[in-house]
């Protein structure tokens, strides 16, 4: 077991490619998540569009995946057509140079998406992360001012991709105990997905402790994985006093675990937001204790969701205060590129 | 680090929290408890003298209920609950009244939070067996709003766990655990306030094997530092015994450990017994009641 993961720190983020802001101190993402590819076949055509959409409209600097991408544990049943899925999402990616990354979610395998089958694209800056971590998509990736020293000088901001694993029951299986560890709470509700596990937040304390060593100040971030951290099902539940923004048409989903991550974030004072993914139709944004949790809504056609949410958070950061972010959902139904969107009809 | 020796092939703790507002009313019951088991180590699990702010009625009502944990010659150690802050004395000059009397618990790391983090070795042919491992868990989240800058209130009106305002172990503590544990050598940990999952087990009563009653919403932490989670992660720690609770008194099993919940003694004379032994080598843990 590893008692300090700072050591993990260099390793963790070690980019292809530097991020930086652009010339005007500016830097955006943008966050999707659940395309649900279905195995045996391409993901419909409105994917792509829709991607390609987003990025015109907000011109984000990069777009951050939050799991889901297949729906089946085997993938797509055969690496030729998941390499031919990869191309079709990240087409408008790579056609405009912007930067992508992904985190696995519950419904993905390793074996059924290598991130390797990623690692390919020019663009891709998705990683495993530090083999001593539990999962395979864990990493940091750090963005820069628009005239930095990436080598020597501090990140203007930091994103910890965290992978949040699947069930809550696969901890158990993983260490032979048989019984679940999911626990329902209070708010009740279906508590037995997985979620980020300890040695992971661990990574995050140690790794964010050790850029404050490094640089004499706190280097602000976000947190992006798929499962929902409990705290988030704070935000619906109380909306008025978490300023919640955005809507439901579910209940919100999460994590069955609690590693402490919250807890860990706010101690440290330095993570601005918490950025997930998992349910199909929310979209929603609220504060809680000074850290901004969010659900982005479900964007791939392969699966149930509405036209009526999809979309993606988008962050936008500013060199000259990048602990301020700016934080909203942006609505596909809003952008009128996006001329296939139909908010009358549901896709379940 | 303190160190007792296992003299028996049986490690015997006996727990018991919120002892009233009364030494001499409390004190002639944990007698009673620990003369009907007797234990190798007592553990005063937090608002254990309360309400007084004279240090020296302070130090007789504490000698009197270190009299009565070591009146089989046990040793004794302490947590501090939220109660104990309503004492005139901070945690550390308690600590230093209650260290005069023979209590094993040192005050801790100065750089992780509270008073009094610290691990018991237990020995047995010069061997470490088990470590028993005493956390703070503060008193209640408005210190925790306050320490660390929330803009905001962490107890919401629909919350997790628990609609008390409790602060507990904080992730700063949990990261010691981590860094400070052999996970060769099984521990048991001791806090005043319930984590998060220990208010649970209730609410999933047949997944966890619930023994015991609950008779109140379970007054837990607010915001869950991660504690439970890490322990059962670490793979060595048997189990997590807390209080803080007026009469709910249960056990219940979760990710591998045994997690307690004692009902104040004060209230119900109950005092949670914790046997820790070895069968076939594998270590082995029962826990039961006692009632003075």
């Amino acid at each position: 077991m590893i008692k300090d993961y700072s050591s993990l720190l260099d390793e963790s983020m070690k980019t292809k490619m530097t991020l930086r802001a652009k010339s005007d101190g500016s830097f955006r993402f943008i966050c999707v998540s659940d395309f649900h590819a279905q195995p045996g076949r391409l993901a419909d055509e409105r994917l792509p569009k829709s991607i390609a959409a987003l990025l015109d409209h907000t011109s984000a600097d990069l777009m951050l995946i939050l799991g889901d991408l297949t729906h089946e544990d085997e993938g797509l049943g055969s690496y030729e057509l998941l390499d031919r899925y990869i191309a079709q999402f990240s087409a408008p990616l790579e056609e405009r140079g912007i930067p992508w990354a992904h985190v696995p979610g519950n419904h993905d395998r390793e074996d059924g998406i290598p991130t390797e089958h990623f690692m390919k694209y020019p663009h891709c800056l998705s990683r495993r992360g530090p083999s001593e971590l539990p999962g395979y998509g864990t990493f940091i990736l750090p963005v820069y001012a628009h005239d930095a020293d990436a080598e020597s000088d501090a990140p203007i901001f930091v994103i910890y991709m965290m992978d949040s694993h699947t069930g809550s029951s696969m901890w158990g299986l993983e260490r032979g105990i048989e019984d679940d560890i999911g626990l329902r709470n209070m708010t009740t509700g279906f508590e037995k997905d997985g979620g980020v596990y300890p040695a992971q937040a661990a990574w995050y304390w140690d790794c964010s402790r050790e850029l404050e060593k490094r640089f004499g100040h706190k280097i602000p971030g976000a947190i992006c994985m798929h499962i929902p951290i409990p705290e988030v099902r704070l935000i619906p539940h109380n909306q008025w006093l978490t300023h919640m923004k955005g809507e439901l048409e579910e209940s919100a989903g999460i994590s069955g675990i609690n590693s402490g991550l919250f807890a860990a974030a706010y101690e440290r004072g330095d993570i601005k937001a918490i950025i997930c993914g998992h349910d199909h139709i929310n979209a929603f944004s609220g504060f809680y204790m000074g850290i901004e949790l969010s659900e982005d809504a479900g964007l791939g056609y392969d699966v149930y969701g509405t036209d009526r949410m999809r979309g993606g958070r988008m962050i936008t950061i500013r060199e000259s205060d990048p602990g301020r972010i700016i934080s909203e959902h942006v609505y596909l139904k809003d952008i009128p590129q996006a001329d296939w969107v139909n908010t009358e009809v549901d896709d379940f | 680090m303190s160190v007792i020796e296992m003299k028996r092939d049986i490690f015997c703790v006996i727990m018991v929290h919120s002892l009233g507002g009364s030494a001499e009313r409390a004190a002639p019951g944990l007698e009673k408890a620990v003369r009907a088991s007797p234990p190798d180590l007592v553990i005063l699990n937090g608002d254990i003298v309360c309400g007084i702010s004279d240090p020296d009625e302070f130090a007789s009502a504490a000698s009197l209920i270190a009299r009565a944990a070591g009146a089989t010659g046990a040793k004794f150690a302490v947590t501090f609950g939220d109660r104990d802050d309503k004492n005139g004395l901070t945690r550390a000059d308690q600590l230093a009244v209650y260290r005069s009397l023979g209590c094993l618990t040192e005050a801790g790391e100065d750089d992780i939070d509270g008073v009094g983090n610290c691990v018991i070795s237990v020995k047995k042919d010069g061997k470490t067996v088990l470590c028993v491992r005493l956390f703070d868990s503060h008193a209640e989240t408005t210190a925790y709003e306050r320490e660390y800058g929330s803009p905001s209130r962490s107890r919401l009106p629909y919350p997790l766990y628990s609609h008390y305002y409790m602060d507990g172990v904080r992730f700063n503590q949990t990261m010691w655990l981590r860094r400070t544990c052999d996970t060769e050598i099984p521990e048991l940990l001791f806090f005043h306030i319930p984590t998060p999952e220990h208010a649970q087990l209730p609410l999933n009563a047949s997944q966890v094997g619930f023994d015991g009653v609950q008779c109140e919403e379970v007054r837990c932490q607010t915001v869950n530092g991660g504690l439970s989670m890490t322990a059962a992660d670490l793979g060595n720690v048997l189990g997590i015994f807390c209080g803080n609770d007026e009469k709910n008194d249960f056990f219940g099993h979760w990710g591998g450990m045994t997690l307690g919940v004692a009902p104040s003694f004060a209230e119900t004379g109950t005092a949670h017994l914790i046997e820790f032994s070895r069968n076939d080598g594998k270590p082995c843990l029962h826990v039961s009641r006692i009632t003075a």
